[in-house]
């Protein structure tokens, strides 16, 4: 027991902050082991992942931060960033830099220096600096940023114990704000305004606070007012324009720059290249060359979509085959084992057609998920994702949305949850509820289950392109629906938000790295799965199994009544049975449910194919998987769209759209098509 | 340097590099066009840098540097990058007369010149990047004006005398330094100033999207994508 008080008192506590691809996953990963918490930031829906490792007698706690650039909040994810770095008792903050660009990396560390953060520099990615043959004095660095600086190499996992060691070392270092120079007229402004300041009670440095009110950060400038030191903010508004009038300084513009050059005053003490082949042609660039090639981007963009499609479907095929075998196997053999104990007949089927069959219908398709996550993180890993966002931005222009909405759309693919909380990076609100608003139309992992049991039975020879239709037609809806949106309704009218967007180097992405977050989405699916759809079959079974006098799932059960209700309403778009209704209807807890509820109705694994060749012909079937992919989004998705808009009429109103869509659509399908078949 | 190399040898040295910068391996005939001399010259040559120990050619085989070789070749060619420089850049005297006057220069001047040359051009480029001074600019304009400029504002007077136009101008694989942003932007003018995009930071345009917008453009070393839009914000100097 004393151990455990030995160790309560040693906790250290770090985060990892820096620049969007500068390695702060890849040391996360590496320092825990990939162990994580994964949970969201307070009040707000960015993920947040800690982890814990023990070294030495230490116990080390560490965030991983979202990616940032400044501290001056251009979106929520820098927000998150710099409040908790400000506001957070840390220990120590390590500061991962990209070290093959290091001017712009710095940027951030000077910020956090300027603050008084107790920050380590941590130059990641020496291994490329090594191969270019460039060299930094780090202990010249580190008398001159008056901070310790650490070369690591995340993805070789090189100085790892080295930073660690650096985090014990300055844990408790005693920390003087960094004083840039910012020359004789900004420094007599910023002296003017700090004098304003004094008495203030706030985090900041004082110094910090005014250069903050100088620039104009409008956070800042919020902060202060509501102090109650206004007359500061009036005091550096005035400066700034004494300036301007007087030197035709532009204060923001000067004091950035003045930054930028103390970091390349320091980069020139530092850092000797020896001068190596310029102008070259990196390989960067080669490949940009290539995939963002006026003839070849788009493409190579639409290429790449589809065959991430054909791979997961026939790849994760033959695992889903293999689960498909296993679960009904167990559900066989319960009922075997539950007969030749005596069981009675309900608890056979609720172990049988409740448990085993619900969840195996979550697990057959745990496969094609991971699969298709794999790729998508491996083209974010790659760096190819910010190019898609660049091959694509024109086009999403013209629907008016920009870029960076591209990444929630393709993150949509996956799963609408994290895709939707995936757009908070939109800086303009405008954008950000648009793209939230057309993603239920993305068609996620969640409803592949449904299009695979359906074209798995009924379209056998070209599984893959109904499925590239389907997916097609969901990215269509999305942009016509936007197009609407941004016509009618007055709030979400007026340009869009403006690109300013890295286009990152290409890496090759780790084995681990890919893994690690493959799994956690996987592990997001599963926990989805493993609540509210358990949940969900459960309650099917019950409302099947009552009363208790009906056979099981028959039309006289409460469900049957439920489904009968509706079912006229589907008479339109071919599929006006009982069964079908009822089925929609839980699909809204989670649209993988549809089938989970077409296997409990239609007795299990075994029978299923055989009853929905009778029920459906392959039209009916392709007008319903429309209907599945449109209509109302799963519970998740409208829990998740409220909280990211924080109004329930947003909510209702794009819960109301779709389904209407969905039925208009369906009903289309159907209809036309009948005249063709 | 304790052994001298003719002029023309420290000429064939650099043409060496710059074929071995542009091709995978160096041929007898690349040496020759790039030095504008028939192949028996070359051959001449090789064989004395060879016997000077900076190359190695076997007959029937490409030429390679050897180590003292390949550092004597970079000297030179970084030597005749800056004096290069100093006269295009710095004295704004044409492309074609810059690269032939070089030529000359670098073995004529004396070492310490030569080194002065260096620092003075490498001087100039630190404090116009910097935003520090404003001698390119005033020379510049000391030159169209055969005037010293007047300055007050490091906005006003001089600089609408240089060529200024909004980055979305610039066309594929053109450069320019930046001026300044554009006002009445809003936060878009404090994310481009943080991503690096400062007064007197040099821009090229490295790529334009297939359908024609966004831009590439290469910034402090690293790839920033900006709409049209966005770019028309940054106004730089054509360079
Ligand atoms: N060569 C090299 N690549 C690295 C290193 N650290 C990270 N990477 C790669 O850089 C990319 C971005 O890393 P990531 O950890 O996702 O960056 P984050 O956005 O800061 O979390 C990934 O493809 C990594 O594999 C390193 O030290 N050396
Ligand atoms: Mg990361």
């Amino acid at each position: 027991m004393t151990n455990a008080l030995i160790t309560k008192g040693k906790t250290i506590s770090v985060a990892l902050a820096g620049n969007p691809n500068a390695g702060k996953s890849t040391i996360f990963n590496a320092l825990t082991g990939g162990r994580a918490h994964v949970g969201n930031w307070p009040g707000v829906t960015v993920e947040k992942k800690e982890g814990r490792f023990k070294y030495k007698e230490y116990e080390f706690l560490v965030t991983d931060l979202p990616g940032t650039y400044s501290l001056t909040a251009y979106s929520i994810d820098e927000r998150i960033a710099r409040d908790y770095v400000i506001k957070e008792k840390l220990d120590v903050v390590v500061s991962v830099t990209d070290s093959t660009n290091l001017e712009r990396n710095l940027y951030l560390l000077v910020s956090f220096l300027e603050l008084g953060v107790n920050s380590i520099l941590d130059l990641n990615m020496a291994d490329i600096l090594e191969q270019r043959k460039v060299r930094v004095n780090t202990k010249k660095m580190e008398e001159l940023l008056g901070t310790p600086v650490v070369m690591t190499s995340a993805t070789k996992k090189a100085g790892l114990n080295e930073l660690k060691e650096m985090i014990i070392r300055s844990k408790d270092r005693k920390i003087q704000p960094l004083r840039i120079d910012y020359g004789k007229e900004i420094e007599g402004a910023i002296k003017k305004v700090k004098e304003s300041l004094s008495g203030v009670n706030s985090p900041y440095p004082v110094r910090f606070l005014s250069i903050k009110l100088l620039e104009g950060d409008v956070e800042i400038i919020k902060e202060v007012g509501e102090l109650g030191y206004e007359r500061s903010v009036e005091s550096a508004m005035h400066e700034g324009s004494r300036l301007e009038v007087g030197f035709g300084y532009d204060l923001e513009t000067e004091i950035i720059e003045r930054r930028y050059g103390f970091i390349e005053s320091i980069i020139r003490q530092c850092v000797r290249r020896v001068p190596t082949i310029e102008e070259k042609l990196t390989v960067s660039d080669k490949i940009d060359g290539i995939v963002t090639n006026k003839w070849l981007g788009i493409p190579i963009f639409a290429f790449l979509l589809w065959a991430t499609f054909q791979l997961t479907f026939t790849v994760g095929g033959i695992f889903a085959d293999f689960i498909d075998t296993f679960f009904g196997w167990l559900a066989e053999s319960s009922a075997i084992w539950f007969a030749s104990i005596g069981a009675p007949g309900w608890l056979s089927s609720f172990v049988g057609d409740g448990i085993i069959s619900g969840v195996g219908a979550v697990f057959v398709f745990l496969p094609t998920i991971l699969i298709l996550f794999a790729f998508l993180s491996f083209l974010e890993d790659v760096g190819y994702m910010s190019r898609a966002a660049f091959v694509m931005d024109k086009a999403m222009h013209a629907i008016g949305l920009p870029g960076k909405s591209f990444i929630p759309m393709i993150l949509g693919f996956g799963c609408n949850v994290p895709a939707i909380m995936s757009a908070r990076t939109i800086s303009s609100e405008k954008d950000r509820l648009l793209t939230i608003l057309i993603n239920p139309f993305i068609s996620c992992s969640a409803r592949l289950p449904v299009y695979v049991m359906f074209t798995g039975i009924f379209f056998k020879s070209n599984q893959g392109v109904v499925l590239f239709t389907l997916y097609m037609l969901g990215i269509v809806v999305a942009v016509l629906s936007a197009k609407l949106f941004k016509s009618t309704i007055p709030k979400l009218k007026g340009p869009v938000s403006p690109l300013v967007m890295e286009l990152p180097p290409y890496r090759i992405p780790t084995l681990k790295g890919v893994s690690i977050h493959t799994w956690e989405r996987g592990r997001e699916f599963l926990k989805k799965a493993g609540t509210i759809i358990f949940a969900g079959v459960i309650l099917i079974w019950l409302l099947a199994s009552f009363p208790m006098s009906s056979e099981y799932a028959s039309e006289t059960t409460l469900i049957g009544l439920i489904g009968k209700f509706f079912a006229p309403l589907f008479r339109a778009a071919g599929f006006p049975f009982w069964q079908a209704a009822v089925a929609l209807l839980f699909g809204i807890i989670a649209k993988e449910i549809v089938v989970g509820t077409f296997g409990t109705l239609f007795g299990g694994e075994g029978a299923l194919s055989a009853s929905l060749l009778k029920y459906f012909t392959p039209l009916s079937a392709y007008s319903f998987m429309v209907m599945s992919l449109l209509y109302i989004p799963c519970i998740a998705a409208i829990g998740v769209i409220y909280r990211e808009t924080n109004s329930w009429k947003w909510t209702t109103f794009i819960t109301v759209y779709s389904l209407v869509i969905g039925w208009v659509m369906a009903t289309a399908v159907y209809q036309l098509g009948s005249l063709f078949i | 340097m304790e052994y001298a190399l003719s002029e023309s040898l420290e000429d064939y040295l650099m043409g060496i590099f710059i074929v071995s910068k542009q091709n995978k391996v160096v041929r007898l005939k690349d040496i020759a066009k790039e030095r504008q001399v028939k192949l028996p010259s070359v051959v001449n040559a090789l064989k004395e840098l060879a016997e000077k120990g900076l190359i190695s050619h076997e007959r029937y085989s490409y030429v390679t540097f050897t180590d003292k070789g390949l550092n004597e070749a970079k000297k030179l060619y970084d030597r005749h990058k800056t004096v290069f420089k100093f006269l295009y850049e710095i004295l704004g005297v044409t492309e074609f007369i810059a690269e032939k006057d070089a030529h000359r220069m670098e073995h004529d001047l004396t070492a310490s010149t030569l080194d002065l040359l260096t620092k003075f051009t490498e001087f100039m480029e630190m404090s116009s990047k910097r935003g520090e001074s404003r001698f390119p600019e005033q020379f510049k304009y000391f030159m169209e004006t055969g005037k010293f400029p007047e300055i007050k504002s490091k906005e006003g007077g001089i600089m609408e005398k240089t060529k200024e136009k909004p980055l979305s101008e610039l066309k594929r694989g053109e450069s320019g330094k930046i001026v300044r942003i554009k006002k009445g932007i809003g936060a878009l003018k404090g994310r481009l100033l943080t991503m690096g995009a400062v007064p007197g930071t040099v821009v090229r345009i490295k790529k334009v999207a297939p359908l024609g917008d966004p831009i590439d453009i290469l910034i402090l070393g690293y790839h920033l994508s900006l709409r049209k839009e966005e770019a028309e914000k940054i106004i730089v100097q054509e360079i």
